[in-house]
């Protein structure tokens, strides 16, 4: 049974949930919030540090965008000797790369509580803008109505990101607290899942009474939701893995690569300050160049496209949280979000492993056993 | 360390086919175990192919799979891995946590078509010459087996 916080809605979802955010730092439960809110323009809605409730404005969680796995905020935010504390607002696959960074020693949680939110997809960001550039009213609510009617795979006549179409964790509920919205009438209330102590803890000092409750709709409606996504997901990773099965099919796949290691840039689970593959290591001399030129009679440049993508992949395909923002980030389209997906799959079921499922896992490489792949 | 015998008298009859092909192999070998055990091999004169190029590492551990990697890339047609038995590892667990990684590795290349096979770990002591030896020879016979690794003649990887 969940322990649950009913919050009415008066004017709309979004304005309660200022309401709840504001207040969180009036009432001083909070030293600083990390929340999405929309920029002034209406254009796009982005991350935002905030110190001050003056300046919870238009936090919006459902917003048909994500700009950034922003996860590395808290990297940013937080270290060893932090005190301030901080209330975080994510998606899943945020929240699902903060718990694989706090596993890696990235952030500090004890002074964080978690919120995440129920999470319907995201659009391209330019197909987003292009639709809140043209849209009279607020673009948010009136999409969560269409979805309502409409289904779930597009909105507006736009396919989601590939990466949410085939998202098996659209809602999280290991995080202090959730918002939870699935299946439930938005527009009269959202519920707020306290899943931990600390959940527990921030709402009750907030002044509110939980209640033990399983709301049988959001049940139903995750399920379903669950099974659509599963079944691109399986769809999409059939597709990747005939295309890559062979070298020339994996080359005909890197194709369009122009090594600008976008990927690699926002992606959450890249942390490292000098990426390996940007260092002085695989850094080639003049004579390097030629050298290689002659023995191999003709080298592609730029250099080493395999040697980063399968590099890059085995130094974090198991914290992989296929986010897709490598994927959204691609001038070239490749189609890394499925890559990702098939190949972190394999890798994961080696070691029974669902990255950022929870905090108490191991990680599958700061971890081993003394007797185990024998067959390796 | 390495002696002179030439591939063909190291393994079975090769067809044809397959005697032309003389597999390039990578060995990355720890200083505490594998290493020595080489030199072993080297030293009792044991025979195993010339054609096998051994790097020092300071433990399985530091082996950094990108390293296998560039190894198949740039000319390789199979990489040995090989450290301190189970237990043995001077690092306390180099070993175990190397054998999750080259787990990683072998998936991926599987997973692009390139076979597991290619690479291979092994735990070879000090004094294991004689298992150093065998464990090459057996290397460059599967190797023959599988053919020149596919990857190395692309010029667009
Ligand atoms: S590799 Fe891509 S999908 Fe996976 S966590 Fe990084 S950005 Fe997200
Ligand atoms: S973002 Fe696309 S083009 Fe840039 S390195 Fe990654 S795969 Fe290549
Ligand atoms: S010291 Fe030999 S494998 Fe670690």
């Amino acid at each position: 049974m969940a322990k649950i916080v009913r919050l009415d809605v008066k004017k709309d979802v979004l304005a309660t949930l200022n309401d709840f955010f504001r207040n969180l730092l009036k009432n001083n439960m909070s030293d600083a919030l990390v929340v999405p809110q929309n920029l002034p323009s209406g254009v796009s809605t982005v991350q935002t540090i905030v110190g001050d409730p003056e300046s919870v404005i238009s936090v919006n969680p459902f917003a048909f965008v994500l700009p950034a796995n922003s996860a590395d905020i808290l990297v940013k935010t937080t270290d060893d000797a932090s005190k301030q504390r901080i209330v975080a607002l994510f998606r899943p696959c945020e929240m699902r790369a903060v718990f694989e960074l706090a596993k890696l020693h990235q952030i500090n949680l004890e002074n964080v509580t978690l919120i995440s939110v129920d999470c319907l997809g995201t659009l391209p960001i330019s197909d987003y803008t292009e639709l809140a550039g043209k849209s009279e009213e607020d673009l948010t609510l009136k999409l969560l109505k269409e979805v309502e009617n409409n289904g779930i795979s597009t909105i507006s006549g736009r396919d989601l990101r590939p990466a949410c179409l085939t998202c098996e964790f659209p809602v999280i509920d290991t995080a202090d607290i959730s918002i939870w919205t699935l299946g439930l009438n938005k527009d009269k209330e959202i519920l707020l899942s306290a899943n931990t102590p600390k959940g527990e803890v921030l709402l009750s000092n907030m002044g509110f009474e939980l209640t033990e409750e399983d709301p049988s709709e959001r049940k139903t409606a995750l399920e379903a939701l669950i099974k659509a996504r599963e079944e691109s997901r399986d769809k999409l990773i059939q597709g990747v893995k005939e295309a890559v099965a062979d070298i020339p099919g994996f080359m005909r796949v890197l194709a369009g690569c122009i090594n600008c290691h976008n990927c690699m840039k926002v992606c959450p689970i890249c942390y490292c300050k000098e990426c390996f593959f940007e260092s002085d290591v695989l850094k080639s001399s003049p004579k390097q160049y030629l050298d290689k030129a002659g023995k191999k009679g003709v080298i592609r440049m730029p250099m080493d496209t395999v040697l980063y993508h399968i590099g890059r992949m085995n130094h974090m395909i198991t914290s992989c949280v296929a986010c897709g923002q490598c994927e959204s980030a691609c001038p070239s389209k490749i189609p890394l979000l499925g890559i990702y997906l098939a190949l972190g799959k394999d890798v994961q079921t080696v070691f029974n492993y669902l990255p950022g499922k929870s905090l108490d896992e191991d990680l599958p490489l700061a971890t081993f056993k003394e007797e185990e792949l024998s067959e390796v | 360390m390495v002696t002179d015998t030439k591939a063909e008298e190291t393994v079975d009859a090769p067809n044809e086919n397959e005697k032309k092909f003389e597999p390039k192999i990578i060995g990355f070998l720890c200083n505490w175990c594998s290493y020595t055990g080489a030199d072993l091999a080297g030293v009792s004169r044991l025979q195993y192919p010339p054609n096998f190029i051994p790097i020092r590492v300071m433990c399985t551990g530091a082996v950094d799979p990108v390293y296998v990697i560039k190894a198949l890339l740039e000319g390789a047609d199979a990489v040995l891995v090989a450290g301190c038995h189970p237990g043995d590892c001077h690092y306390l667990s180099g070993n175990y946590k190397a054998r999750r990684r080259i787990a990683i590795l072998k998936k991926l290349l599987e997973d692009i078509g390139l076979e597991e096979k290619r690479v291979r770990l092994e735990w070879i002591s000090a004094s294991e010459g004689q298992k150093f030896a065998d464990t090459v020879n057996e290397m460059m016979k599967e190797t023959i087996k599988l053919g020149p690794n596919p990857i190395k003649s692309e010029w667009d990887i």
